[in-house]
């Protein structure tokens, strides 16, 4: 079932440039993507991509020019109360709260808004300021304005987490945490997403998108430049893989071989004696070259001692992909 | 999300507000009494203080003693208390919502902004009012005892009719400063405003000596309705000549009304379009 159904959204901007002058800016031009239900979705792109402008579009604080997006079937413009009911949206983590209003008030202040009953947005505050950590760190008495960089991000996913939302969109919710704050966040998305919640990120951390997405949606210049699962991404833009083999026996035979059934774009060999340790660069599947040379190391007399394959990154995907250079490797 | 539920909210945080910045109230309660005191008793440093009542009698033509005039003064610094405190927060709250904090995505993530904006004029006034006059029943106690609960049982109403009138006339002023022009110093007006309300509504001297334009400005509030009605009831107790300006602030509740109405929906709808 689909959870994020945006077909065609367009939008621009009117930027002041001068006193005088008016720029158009076109933040989202006809960009289409869905996300699926329990599933976490990342929205990948340059700054000024577009990636906020979705979001607050999803979020329903900001309408569209052209296009239908729908939250859990319900349409983000006409339908909008609807849709607020259903998500939590952390946007902004360095602020977005009342700074005189300790954590704690700040919530239940936001509870009573959605529609909870006094006792249990107190209640339901409390639990959530002890997943977030912060009532570990003996923070929610404190005034807003006193916290630290990390303790706003726990705060903003304590918020979007206080209604126990069917939908999360979350744009950049670890932008300048430290590591122990970021794994943090990290991990309950992944617990989030482990109950059966939807996720919609963004961020510029591959390392971090990497090891939580389920699917990515690459946008550039308000544009959908690429969508899939990490793992079809990296076929799909068809990076080189570096392979490091250290082996014993006839190696220039086994290359050969290896070489006519993957096609191999650099090698190089360093000689131990006996041993010998191989890296090449071969552009293929990961499971293609692990199937290779399995096959041609039984047809052969060789002995395979280490083997390594590193592939591409999400990183070295992005990369390729905005900049439209599939071969960057 | 319901009206209730944004009451409900907008309740809390203000209460919680008050309770954090409640030296700042005592200050607000404070300075507007000895000033208000100060104004009407100034002239005993010259002369004596039947003297003053004397002169005070004579300019509003109804015999008044000592305790009726405290009396009045203190309830007019009432006035000034309520007034510096929901021009100042409805214009500078607003601002600091969308510019400086960034907190009313938080509200808007949650409701509209129409609704929210309705619901914190007419709900925010009556908070405001109560907090910004709390020491007045106290005060009024202790200079005449009964009597000073009396008065403060019919001033009472009144403050917080013309406190939501004011509250709706300070979002008109408060929703062009936030959404539709560029300052990046709103305090600035709202320290201008007040000032300009309250001389120009005749709070401590006679209305027909205040310039023309300080008046002008001021008629555009209810202000100078609402101290005409407290200078009748105070000093002449209930009298037909209150009809006049009741009439007339009631009217400006209703017109405040309609344009904050069809305001907050123009606002909601083009606040969506450029982003909150």
């Amino acid at each position: 079932m689909k959870c994020i159904d945006v077909i065609d959204i367009k939008k621009k901007y009117i930027a002041k440039e001068g006193l005088r002058k008016n720029k158009v800016v076109e933040a989202l031009n006809s960009v289409t993507f869905n996300v699926d239900k329990g599933t976490i979705h990342a929205l990948l792109g340059p700054n000024g991509a577009g990636k906020t402008t979705m979001i607050k579009i999803l979020a329903t604080l900001l309408l569209p020019d052209e296009g239908i997006a729908k939250v859990l079937g319900f349409d983000v413009v006409k339908e909008a109360d609807e849709v607020r009911r259903r998500i939590g949206v952390v946007l902004d983590v360095a602020k977005g709260f009342y700074s005189s209003l300790s954590g704690y008030e700040n919530l239940v202040f936001y509870g009573l808004l959605k529609g909870l009953s006094f006792s249990y947005a107190r209640r339901r505050t409390r639990e959530v300021l002890e997943l977030v950590g912060l009532e570990a760190m003996d923070a929610s008495k404190r005034s807003y304005h006193t916290y630290s960089l990390g303790m706003r991000a726990r705060l903003a996913m304590a918020k979007a987490l206080l209604t126990e939302p069917e939908l999360l969109l979350l744009d950049e919710p670890t932008l300048g945490l430290d590591v122990e704050s970021a794994r943090t966040v990290r991990k309950l998305m992944v617990e989030l997403a482990k109950e059966g919640r939807t996720i919609l990120v963004t961020g510029h951390n591959m390392f971090e998108i990497e090891q939580i997405a389920d699917r990515i949606t690459i946008i550039d210049k308000g544009r959908v430049i690429a969508n899939g699962a990490p793992q079809e991404l990296k076929d799909r833009v068809g990076l080189i893989h570096k392979i490091t083999l250290s082996i014993s026996g006839d190696t220039s035979k086994f290359l050969s071989v290896i070489g006519d059934k993957l096609g191999i774009e650099k090698l190089r060999i360093n000689d131990f004696g006996e041993n010998k340790v191989v890296i090449a660069y071969v552009k293929a599947k990961r499971g293609d070259i692990v199937q290779s040379i399995f096959d041609v190391m039984k047809s052969m007399d060789i002995k395979i001692l280490d083997l390594s394959i590193v592939e591409p990154t999400l990183e070295d995907v992005y990369i390729a992909i905005v900049r439209g250079d599939s071969n960057d490797l | 999300m319901t009206f209730r539920s944004i009451i409900l909210a907008i309740l809390y945080r203000d209460i919680a507000l008050f309770r954090r910045w409640f030296s700042e109230y005592v200050v607000l309660w404070t300075l507007p009494l000895v000033f208000s005191i100060g104004a009407f008793f100034l002239p005993a440093t010259l002369f004596e203080v039947e003297a003053v009542v004397s002169r005070f009698s004579n300019i509003i033509g109804v015999e008044l003693d000592l305790v009726d005039i405290i009396l009045y003064a203190v309830t007019i610094s009432a006035i000034m208390s309520m007034t510096l405190l929901i021009v100042d927060e409805t214009i500078n709250t607003l601002y600091q919502e969308r510019k400086l904090v960034g907190s009313l995505q938080m509200v808007l993530e949650a409701t509209n902004l129409r609704t929210y904006l309705l619901c914190q004029a007419l709900i925010r006034p009556v908070i405001l009012v109560i907090a910004s006059t709390m020491y007045l029943p106290i005060a009024l106690f202790l200079i005449a005892k009964v009597k000073g609960l009396i008065v403060f049982a019919y001033v009472f109403p009144l403050l917080l009719i013309s406190g939501v009138a004011l509250g709706l006339y300070s979002l008109l002023i408060a929703i062009p400063i936030t959404f539709y022009v560029e300052i990046d110093r709103p305090w600035i007006i709202a320290s201008l405003l007040m000032p300009a309300l309250l001389a120009g509504s005749g709070i401590h001297i006679p209305i027909r000596l205040i310039p023309l334009g300080i008046k002008l400005i001021a008629y555009t509030s209810p202000l100078p309705y609402e101290c005409e009605i407290l200078r009748i009831m105070l000093l002449r107790g209930l009298n037909p000549d209150i009809l006049l300006p009741t009439t007339v602030i009631t009217i400006a509740l209703a017109v405040y009304m309609s344009i904050n109405v069809w305001f907050t929906m123009k606002t909601d709808r083009y606040s969506r379009k450029i982003g909150v």
